[in-house]
């Protein structure tokens, strides 16, 4: 589950405030407690005060009773109580030893009997000498509490108990003088009672109220207000975060995230905005800022990889060699004028230029000089072209071209134009003495049908491959009769069937072809041939890759086989013990992803002898990426033969620098065996291989003597149909 | 040897301060004066080859007024046991002076009795002894000794500090037209207690005859008394003393008594007098 910034502020506040509110409420609950335990101390205390100030004035009687009771006087009296009447009228009352408020006074002898017999309403009339009361007593006249206190009077020291002293006070007084803390003095009453009460007994009848204990009353406020403030706080504390949150943390992230979010949203905005404005918090605001410096990094990173992207582009779509466009440039530019041709009238002219005798020019005045002339007539045919008309080189010394609005007519204006500039050119300049030409396939529909537009490819290389038949003009425009005649090669149904066995693999046969171990004449190994069915027919060799070269299909019509050889070995087809040759084409084996999609085979290099036939050809065009690919896949146990060897350069210095283990002959050298000229060079050339120590292996054996010859010349593996001819079946591969 | 002659030393010290210190401890003694009631006087044993000192206060006094103090003080520090009675005037063990207002059914001849009583307590502690009264003490000495001149009691010497006779006594309260009220009561038998002027009293609470006890003795009664004491009596008085006939002090040392007066003192000695009263004391005791 997850939270919003936003519901997380909202809960941090609501916690806040619940704790505080959680604070406040305890502080209530101990502000209660308090009030409570203060009342309980105060009725606590109240009570205490109260004993205390009854115990107070109790003692205060009990003093004066007592100071009373020394009085030499009362002594006086007591042992002569002849002249107590006077006595106690003139001189007891007024001699300064009884409490001023004391209401009546009486002395005793010994005995308890009073010295006179005039009775005092709050005093008694005689004593018991052993046991001595103290009580209360409430007047009845005024109805005031009054304290009677007794004290013994003594002799000779205190031995002697000669007589008794007895003084009534009025107690309320007494006990409002007391200095009370918590009760209001004023409001003590004490309840009327007939007859005595002890004094023991009477707090029982004491009434008072309590003080208004303001500086209690004022803490409470003082508390109360306390607590609500802290409530109102909490409130104002929460919002205060709340708002905090929301503007110092919230605001910031979502402009952070907004940022992020246009960065990922809009590409344009990495190159145009930015996020400038100062955040509120330190830390977010250097986010904000590595987020602007990271975007600015970015952008350059960005232009940079556009550049190079550009570079790449251009090296993608750009023949190296010419500094044309190459077929990629020209398939990607072809779907586009499909796009915009179909279902419309425009005229498209698709024209397919290819040089005349460009092999032999080769051969004959090098690769270098074939350059050259490739790059020559690419240039004088692109100057030709008008405005937003390419050239594009489709590969080996074959360029084309596809014009919009361009009439059949128009068409051969150009394609004429053209070839005159080419023919006009001086090849000398290049040290080629012969007459240079291109002959030009034209190709033109305005149907806009895709069918149409999908056989202008065809029927420009049909065109081509009339116009370089001999006595033929050398532009030529497509006609349906030329189908006919280029049926074998070109027709459309091959095209479509080499094409739909590339894209998804069917019809796709794999023939093997038996290559013998010379020394035992058993099958060591077969060569996969490719082949490809459709309905009916077999399509060989030769007219299949004609076809995938002319689209630079190479790759793909590689990988197509291997898939079909490795299901052969994943089905066991293929005899245990033997192994597969497979072919490789020249921009398979320069290929960068080579050695991965060959991975899969490397899994059945212990059960089987597997070997990569390669080229002289393929080799040498992109010799260091192929002898890097090569060297892989021979460290990971694929051994590699060099195929046809003989019938290209044949180069020795090549051969020593070519990664390869089996140097496989090509047929003509091996039939150059039965020329008696040429068998002893072959034989010494086979010697000088060997002694490097290479496997050779001989193909096109189709005789007995022939195969005596390779026995005799060192060749360790024979191919040929006296060995057996290609075959799908295994079982009907036989030794010839 | 040195430690048991130091250890011995320390042991007679110890006993000797033993002696002193119970020398000085006063006590407080009860008497029974055969009236039921009992008297309470501070006795303060001194030097046993001294006198004990025997001083009564004056009227209404205790024991414990300054001048009595002083004197007693003054003679314990100088090594005299002395005794100091409080006179108790009809009170049981009194202790405190006795107001005016308060019934005074005491007499001449009960205050000479305590004063007995108080003698004779002390003769059979001491042969010696000396006598010593201020103011109305003084004359109850002398109304003592002229009672009892016939007992053998020999007083080393009778000291008179300040003298105060009760009857036709200047600056006094006790009026003629009082002493006449007295004795008419006496006469018609009202022998309950009634106000009286009596010396600084106003309202003196006494019975008529009682009172009348004390009226008796004047200036001249008391000067017939002094005069018949066989022991050496020795008076002091102070030139300033309004409670007499200030005349009265020359008269007596005219008569050949041994009279020391002091200028400017007042009745009690007080102030820088007080060394005067010592001083006296301390030559007579001595002497």
């Amino acid at each position: 589950m997850k939270f919003s910034l936003k519901q997380y502020a909202l809960l941090l506040s609501f916690l806040t405030m619940c704790i505080f509110m959680g604070f406040g409420w305890y502080t209530h609950n101990q502000i209660e407690s308090a009030k409570v335990a203060l009342a309980e101390w105060k009725f606590k205390s109240t009570n205490e005060e109260l004993a205390e100030a009854v115990q107070a004035a109790v003692e205060q009687g009990k003093r004066a009773v007592q100071k009373f009771a020394q009085w030499g006087e009362c002594r006086q009296q007591i042992l002569n109580p002849s002249f107590y009447s006077y006595w106690r009228e003139q001189r007891m009352m007024n001699a300064g030893f009884l409490p001023e408020n004391a209401l009546a006074a009486k002395l005793y002898n010994a005995s308890g009997e009073p010295l006179s017999n005039i009775p005092e309403l709050t005093l008694p009339l005689r004593l018991e000498p052993q046991n001595l009361p103290e009580y209360f007593v409430t007047h009845e006249k005024n109805k005031v509490a009054y304290a009677a206190f007794f004290a013994p009077v003594h002799s000779q020291g205190g031995k002697t108990v000669i007589g008794f002293v007895s003084i009534s006070l009025p107690f309320l007084p007494m006990l409002r003088n007391y200095q009370f803390y918590h009760i209001d003095a004023k409001s003590i009453r004490i309840k009327p009672q007939s007859g005595h009460t002890p004094m023991a007994k009477i707090i029982n009848d004491i009434d008072y109220k309590k003080k208004k204990d303001i500086s209690s009353i004022i803490v409470q406020t003082i508390l109360e207000n306390t607590s609500q403030s802290l409530l109102i706080a909490s409130l104002i504390i929460a919002m205060l975060l709340y708002a905090f949150l929301g503007y110092g943390v919230k605001r910031p992230l979502q402009y952070l995230i907004d940022h992020i979010y246009l960065l990922r949203k809009n590409p344009d905005f990495l190159h145009s905005g930015r996020f400038i404005k100062q955040l509120p918090i330190k830390e977010l605001n250097e986010v904000s800022q590595a987020l602007n410096a990271y975007q600015e990094e970015l952008n350059n990173v960005y232009g940079s990889l556009d550049e190079k992207n550009k570079e790449l582009l251009t090296l993608a779509y750009t023949d190296a060699l010419t500094g044309i466009k190459n077929r990629r440039a020209f398939n990607e530019h072809w779907r586009q004028v499909c796009h915009i041709a179909e279902n419309s009238r425009l005229h498209i002219c698709m024209m397919l230029f290819d040089i005349d005798h460009f092999k032999a020019i080769n051969d004959s005045y090098g690769h270098q000089v074939g350059d050259e002339v490739l790059a020559v007539i690419s240039r004088v045919i692109n100057d030709e072209f008008r405005k937003n008309e390419l050239l594009y080189r489709l590969g080996g010394d074959e360029f084309g071209t596809v014009i919009i609005n361009c009439d059949e007519k128009t068409g051969f204006e150009i394609a004429h134009r053209c070839n005159d500039s080419v023919s006009r050119f001086n090849f000398r300049s290049l040290g080629i003495m012969e007459k240079v030409q291109v002959s030009v396939g034209i190709s033109c529909t305005q149907s806009g049908n895709k069918s149409d537009l999908d056989n202008l490819s065809w029927q420009a290389d049909s065109a081509v491959f009339q116009a370089k038949r001999p006595g033929k003009d050398s532009v030529v425009a497509y006609r349906p009769e030329m189908e006919e005649s280029s049926r074998s090669l070109f027709s459309n149904w091959m095209y479509s069937a080499v094409f739909n066995a590339i894209e998804t693999g069917k019809g796709i046969k794999i023939f093997y072809q038996p290559i013998i171990d010379l020394s035992n004449d058993r099958i060591n190994y077969y060569e996969s041939l490719v082949r490809i069915q459709y309905k009916d027919e077999i399509i060989p060799p030769s007219h299949i890759f004609p076809i995938i070269s002319a689209r630079n299909l190479d790759i793909e019509m590689d990988q197509v086989i291997v898939k079909a050889i490795l299901d052969d070995l994943e089905n066991q087809r293929i005899p245990a013990g033997t192994g597969v040759s497979i072919n490789l084409s020249g921009p398979s084996v320069s290929s960068t992803e080579l050695v991965n999609w060959l991975q899969p085979l490397s899994k059945y290099l212990k059960q089987y002898k597997l070997v990569f036939e390669v080229t002289e050809t393929a080799l040498i065009n992109q010799m260091s990426k192929a002898t890097e690919n090569l060297n892989k896949l021979k460290s990971m146990g694929f051994l590699v033969a060099l195929d046809d060897f003989g019938s290209g350069y044949s180069s020795l210095r090549y051969l020593g620098s070519m990664p390869v283990d089996i140097v496989k002959f090509d047929i003509s050298l091996i039939q150059d065996l039965e020329n008696p000229k040429q068998h002893k060079l072959i034989l010494n050339l086979c010697k000088m291989i060997k002694e490097v120590g290479y496997d050779m292996v001989a193909e096109g054996i189709e005789y007995t003597e022939t195969h005596q010859c390779v026995i005799h010349a060192g060749f360790d593996y024979g191919q040929g149909f006296l060995y057996g001819r290609p075959n799908e079946n295994f079982n009907s591969i036989k030794r010839q | 040897m040195i430690e048991n002659i130091i250890m011995t030393s320390r042991l007679i010290i110890f006993i000797l301060l033993l002696c002193f210190a119970s020398s000085l401890f006063a006590k407080e003694v009860s008497l029974p004066l055969g009236n039921s009631l009992n008297g309470l006087a501070e006795y303060t044993q001194g030097d046993k080859d001294k006198p004990a000192v025997l001083i009564v206060h004056g009227i209404l006094q205790t024991r414990n007024f300054s001048t009595i103090q002083i004197i007693g003080n003054f003679l314990e520090e100088s090594g005299y046991t002395t005794l100091r009675p409080t006179i108790s005037l009809g009170i049981d063990s009194r202790k405190k002076s006795l107001a005016c207002e308060a019934i005074h059914t005491h007499t001449m001849a009960s205050d000479i009795e305590e004063i007995a009583h108080w003698v004779q307590w002390l003769k059979k502690k001491h042969q010696s002894i000396i006598l010593i009264g201020h103011s109305a003490g003084a004359t109850l000495l002398v109304a003592y000794l002229d009672k009892y001149e016939n007992i053998q009691i020999t007083p080393e010497k009778i000291i008179i500090i300040s003298p105060a006779y009760f009857g036709n006594r200047p600056s006094s309260n006790t009026s003629s037209s009082e002493i006449e009220k007295a004795r008419k009561a006496v006469a018609s038998g009202q022998l309950g207690p009634a106000s009286f002027g009596f010396i600084y009293c106003e309202n003196y609470v006494s019975l008529p005859e009682a009172y009348l006890s004390y009226i008796e003795w004047s200036q001249q009664r008391t000067t017939e008394s002094l005069m018949n004491i066989s022991n050496p009596v020795s008076l002091l008085f102070g030139a300033g003393d309004k409670r007499i006939d200030q005349a009265w002090p020359e008269k007596l040392k005219k008569m050949g008594m041994d009279v020391q007066i002091t200028d400017d003192a007042n009745h009690f000695f007080n102030g820088s007098h007080e060394f005067d009263l010592l001083d006296f004391i301390e030559n007579t005791v001595d002497s």
